[in-house]
């Protein structure tokens, strides 16, 4: 195939586009990076590139020296994985539910699922509720409230409306089920769509502490990651932030290499979360594959 | 299909439970435990212990259960009240109040009476006074309470000055903001370049609320000590409240910050750099001086210090022509908040006993010192002190909450203030201990010292005027809660934001008029005075209460 | 089969708006909900007599609606360039690399704008004056007519990346077999997007686009409330942080509750607008 001057100036206009991307969206990320590696307190000197000046592991060694941190990133792990699993397949069954034409009370449903995405009761009612349900001091509040989200529902069915109706109609004229038709073939269809929704919810979950802070706040053994990086961050901060000087013990000495501040801890903690969660995200890559749902789209 | 459903459904909520079930209680064997919430975000209380916390927990034979705050304090505090479930013990911070008012806390004046006869003696009468509200209650117990001779060697804030420049000109007095910045611009005129960038003679912070930096000078620059929400003089034997921030003093300071920027001394990434980058910069040695509180500045002045470069800065007092300088305050303890006794707490006595033994001075001592030998030592005239390897150790903040327990019986908790003495002269707070003050000065701080014929940093300032200690600090009043006079402070602090910056960047010329548009702005917002009546009230109040 | 799925729905996202009544209340937190003070619409009369209101109103709708057109045209190029990217080393790199910013909290991200734009060592002014489009260093996050700028495009940086991996995933659904037809008729590079990849994307533009329609008085709160300053406040003060500062933190509990009643009908009539203009123009519609 012979490329023509136009996908010659298409092709270099691209290559010269993706690498001004690339450049804009990594180089902050090296230099936090970098500031994660260098002593806090010639940090604050400002003018750290993308390489440490003063190297220094105590911004790390600051985070995992809670003795919290390990059980908190199992609750973690724990939360996404259970989230992510529940969620991606009750949202795709009620997406294939309001999907179906011949389902008279998909509108109204729909219309129930899309207000909730404009209207929020506030935080102390909400408190009530969870309270009355149990749901306080519990693992269950991470994943039973959330369990079918508008925008992910909408996401989804809109991907199910773009499929070829035949499928669908062929399985029937066999006798499948409707649980049997979704399983079998929605679900396998819809494989790329279900991967962004599972990595939606997973950085949601993942990055999520408001939950923690409200329901569960006072039992240790539910905290998170991010809750405990948060408790970090936030005590550093008021080290720094005047109230605490004025005691006895705001003491700096400065001497030693030991004294973090927020800045340096904060981009010790931006490492330590995104990592695990950008780990993830080439192996849902390979459900991104043109073509995957071929044949079943509409023509 | 329905089966199906109810099957998966089951999978996923045992599978969940399996790790739910978190919420077991623990006992500590014969202990009692106090619960409590403290409106401040620290690090979770070491499982270990501390060296002084097991200490009061042996004596005490109380475990102390600590939730410290994460998150935003007036959701925190919301949630509390609204569900009616609190822990034995809270210190609401600035939301204190909320709690007093729901009724959720218990009045403390006769268990004191009771079991509280060392807290009796370290708050005093004076004090326990101040603590009772309109309806005759004591609800909280507040830190920092001031006690014996007060030793202050580092003064709060100041007009900071880059040593070098007092030593170019050879260390002279400075009175008003004229000769302060009069000295600046002949310095940045003379070595217009630092480094190979150039000199910036003035810089400030109008980030958020490191703002004050900026929005408290009119009351700074007429020598009033931090009151922070307004001034209060002595007029004719009775203390009056007015608000600074559209006084003639706004108008000639401002005026005077104008002029510096128009001389190109006003350092213009100010109005919109960050705490991050303002410390950066004062690290680079560029910078001649600046306004701000000392703490701020801690971490900037112990780099340079060890850089060694003369690049630190020196507090130094400054006032308009005209006025005197008052800028220290009286010691004072936290009026606006401190620990309560909860309606949910079931053995309200030994909550109270094991404030009383936090409030012996045998306890005070170990909190703010340790334990004598292994922490310190006492000289032959009983005073208390550390070798050079006790200092060196107390240098790591890691090391110094291992033993004291840092913050956690300190700063939330019934104590001392860092500036009291213990009733044998002993200074609570090792830092403020005047030998040990000394011997942590590096040699060129000394060399400033010397030159100035002074032993401390606060001598560069006036003693405070301790009359003023009936109503001090007026910014531990706290507003209602969504009242006129909080709407209202709002108000103004969203045109002071707006309009501050801009009276510092008026060309030449027309100054007069972004001021009089200032006034303006000011004169749309609705009863503003209230804020005013408010502080007055407040002040009468603390004055009567007293005079009872 | 969505029956449970439905009740469970009420329960969580329908009864806690019970809450708000609070709006026609003087709320304290110490009393129970229905022990209140009422006080009929006087929270909607204070609200919508504050001076301020119209200009935050003002400036939520306008920062949000830049944000929506920017944030959806940059995400569906990025989309596309991946797309049109043969090499499977180079997507999965773009890919990971252009979604990271999204992991940056915006403490973190603001900071990094504040020293990139900085007029004292920033590299923004550095570049321009260097190229000689201008000579003196400009405080650009002081100039309240570049505020909305530097949102946009600031939002553009963080979630350009990770916008597009919804548009990425509606691609997958075009069929292969339509780009090599293309290819055989001698169909040119911008010709196969136009005609081919921009339809298969169109659904899932509409109904992204539809839901974000409703989220006009959102325009986000860290990111204005890091950035701003008070020279720029004019024209940086959102829906959001008037309500955090006038409402939650003075725990004014029943103005917040009118407030976001305010904002919740506001967006409910933008959506069923949108909704009822694409059904108009005969396009996927949201219900």
């Amino acid at each position: 195939m012979k490329k023509t001057t136009d996908d010659i100036i298409f092709d270099t206009a691209k290559v010269f586009m993706l690498v001004f991307l690339i450049i804009v969206t990594l180089y902050p990320f090296l230099n936090i990076l970098a500031i994660s590696f260098n002593d806090a307190m010639d940090s604050i000197r400002g003018g750290v590139n993308i390489w440490p000046r003063k190297f220094s592991l105590m911004n790390y060694e600051k985070i995992f020296s809670n003795p919290n941190i390990g059980h908190a990133a199992i609750i973690s792990v724990l939360r996404t994985v259970i989230a992510v699993i529940t969620q991606v397949f009750c949202t795709a069954m009620v997406a294939y539910t309001i999907s179906r034409k011949e389902f008279v009370l998909r509108k109204f449903i729909t219309l129930l699922y899309v207000i909730t995405m404009y209207i929020d009761g506030g935080l102390i009612p909400t408190y009530f509720l969870m309270r009355s349900l149990h749901l306080v001091n519990s693992f269950h509040i991470y994943w039973v409230p959330g369990l079918v989200a508008a925008f992910n529902l909408l996401v989804i069915r809109t991907y199910i409306n773009g499929l070829s109706e035949s499928f669908i109609e062929s399985a029937k004229l066999e006798g499948a089920s409707d649980f049997t038709i979704f399983l079998k073939v929605i679900m396998p269809l819809c494989l790329p769509v279900l991967a962004t929704v599972a990595l939606f919810v997973a950085v949601w979950q993942w990055n999520f502490w408001f939950d923690t802070f409200i329901y569960n706040s006072s039992n240790i053994k539910l905290s998170t990651l991010q809750y405990e990086l948060m408790k970090k961050i936030q005590s550093a901060n008021a080290a720094v932030s005047g109230s605490s000087a004025s005691s006895a013990f705001a003491e700096a000495g400065g001497m030693s290499g030991s004294r973090v501040t927020p800045t340096s801890l904060r981009a010790a903690m931006t490492v330590v979360v995104s990592l695990p969660i950008i780990a993830v995200y080439p192996f849902l890559q390979k459900y991104f594959v043109t073509g995957l749902a071929i044949g079943g789209v509409k023509g | 299909m329905k089966r199906q459903l109810l099957v998966f459904l089951m999978v996923t909520l045992s599978f969940s439970l399996a790790f739910a079930n978190g919420a077991k209680e623990e006992k500590a064997g014969g202990m009692k435990t106090i619960s409590f919430f403290m409106g401040h975000p620290l690090e979770d209380y070491p499982a270990e212990g501390t060296t002084v916390g097991n200490y009061i927990e042996e004596q005490t034979g109380v475990k102390a259960d600590f939730e410290f705050l994460v998150g935003e304090l007036e959701q925190k505090v919301g949630i509390m009240i609204a569900s009616g479930e609190y822990p034995d013990v809270v210190n609401g911070r600035n939301y204190h109040q909320k709690f007093i008012d729901a009724g959720a806390v218990i009045p403390l004046e006769d268990l004191i009476e009771e079991h509280g006869p060392n807290i009796k003696k370290m708050y005093g009468d004076t004090i326990l006074k101040l603590l009772r509200k309109d309806d005759g209650h004591i609800y909280f117990l507040p830190a920092f309470v001031p006690s014996g001779k007060i030793s202050k060697t580092t003064p709060d804030q100041g007009f900071f000055i880059q040593k070098k420049v007092l030593k170019e000109f050879g260390y002279p007095g400075i009175e008003t903001v004229d000769d302060y910045f009069d000295l600046i611009s002949k310095y940045a005129a003379k070595y217009p370049e630092v480094n190979g960038k150039s000199t910036i003679g003035f810089t400030s912070l109008f980030y958020s609320w490191r703002n004050y930096t900026v929005m408290n000078m009119p009351s700074v620059v007429t020598g009033h000590p931090n009151d922070g929400s307004g001034n209060v003089d002595l007029v004719n034997g009775k203390w009056v409240v007015s608000q600074y921030y559209d006084s003639p003093a706004a108008k000639e300071i401002y005026a005077k910050y104008n002029e510096v920027y128009n001389d190109g001394l006003f350092d213009p990434e100010s109005f919109v750099a960050d705490y991050d980058q303002y410390q950066a910069k004062l690290t680079s040695g560029r910078v001649l001086g600046f306004f701000d509180q000392t703490w701020s500045v801690d971490n900037v002045q112990q780099i340079l210090k060890q850089e060694d470069k003369d690049n630190w800065y020196v507090a130094l007092p400054a006032v308009l022509d005209g006025y005197t300088e008052e800028c220290n305050g009286p010691a004072s303890p936290q009026l606006d908040a401190g620990v309560s006794i909860t309606v949910s707490c079931k053995d309200p006595v030994a909550v109270i006993e094991y404030f009383d033994f936090l409030c012996r001075e045998e306890t005070q001592k170990r909190i703010g010192w340790g334990f004598e030998g292994t922490d310190y030592l006492v000289d032959g005239d009983g005073m208390f002190y550390r070798n050079e390897e006790q200092r060196a150790r107390f240098m790591d903040p890691d090391y110094t909450k291992k033993v004291t327990g840092g913050y956690y019986f300190n700063y939330m908790m019934p104590g001392l203030g860092s500036n009291s003495s213990f009733s044998d002269g002993n200074v609570f707070d090792p830092r403020n201990q005047p030998s040990e003050f000394y011997a942590r000065l590096y040699d060129s701080e000394k060399e400033v010292l010397d030159a100035y014929h002074i032993q401390t940093w606060n001598e560069l300032f006036r003693a405070p005027n301790n009359d003023r200690a009936v109503y001090y600090p007026l910014w531990t009043g706290k507003m209602n809660t969504g009242s006129a006079e909080e709407i209202a402070s709002q108000k103004i602090k969203d045109v002071r934001d707006k309009y501050t910056p801009l009276l510092i960047m008026a060309d030449k010329g027309s100054y007069d008029a972004v001021w009089n548009e200032y006034l303006d702005e000011l004169n749309k917002i609705k009863d503003r005075d209230v804020v005013n009546d408010f502080y007055q009230k407040l002040v009468d109040s603390r004055v009567s209460v007293l005079a009872k | 089969m969505a029956l449970p799925f439905v009740i469970h729905l009420i329960i969580f996202r329908y009864i806690p708006i019970v809450g708000w009544v609070m709006a026609f209340q003087d709320y304290k937190p110490a009393r129970g909900l229905f022990a209140q003070k009422w006080v009929g619409f006087e929270q909607f009369r204070i609200l919508f007599s504050d001076l301020a209101f119209y200009r935050i109103l003002r400036n939520t709708l306008a920062m949000a609606a830049i944000k929506l057109v920017l944030g959806t045209v940059f995400s569906i190029l990025v989309a596309v360039l991946v797309n049109e990217t043969r090499s499977k080393f180079a997507r999965r790199s773009v890919q990971t690399i252009s979604y990271l910013p999204h992991f940056v909290s915006w403490v973190v991200a603001a900071n990094i704008f504040l020293n990139v734009l900085s007029p004292d060592s920033g590299i923004l002014n550095n570049i321009l004056m260097a190229f000689g489009i201008i000579k003196e260093p400009v405080l650009w996050l002081g100039v309240p007519e570049y505020f909305w700028h530097i949102i946009g495009w600031s939002h553009v940086w963080k979630e350009c990346g990770f916008g597009a991996i919804i548009y990425l995933s509606a691609m997958t659904a075009i069929d292969p077999q339509i780009y090599e037809a293309a290819d055989i008729d001698g169909a040119r590079r911008l010709q196969r997007i136009r005609y081919i990849t921009l339809p298969g994307i169109k659904a899932t533009f509409i109904i992204l686009l539809i839901m974000n329609i409703g989220h006009l008085l959102d325009a986000g709160f860290e990111q204005q409330y890091l950035l701003q300053n008070g020279l720029v406040q004019d024209y940086s003060e959102v829906f959001t942080i008037y309500i955090m500062k006038y409402g939650l933190k003075m725990m004014r509990y029943s103005y917040a509750a009118a407030a976001g009643i305010f904002k919740s009908v506001v967006s409910i009539i933008l959506i069923f607008s949108a909704n009822r203009l694409a059904a108009r123009l005969g396009e996927e519609t949201l219900v």
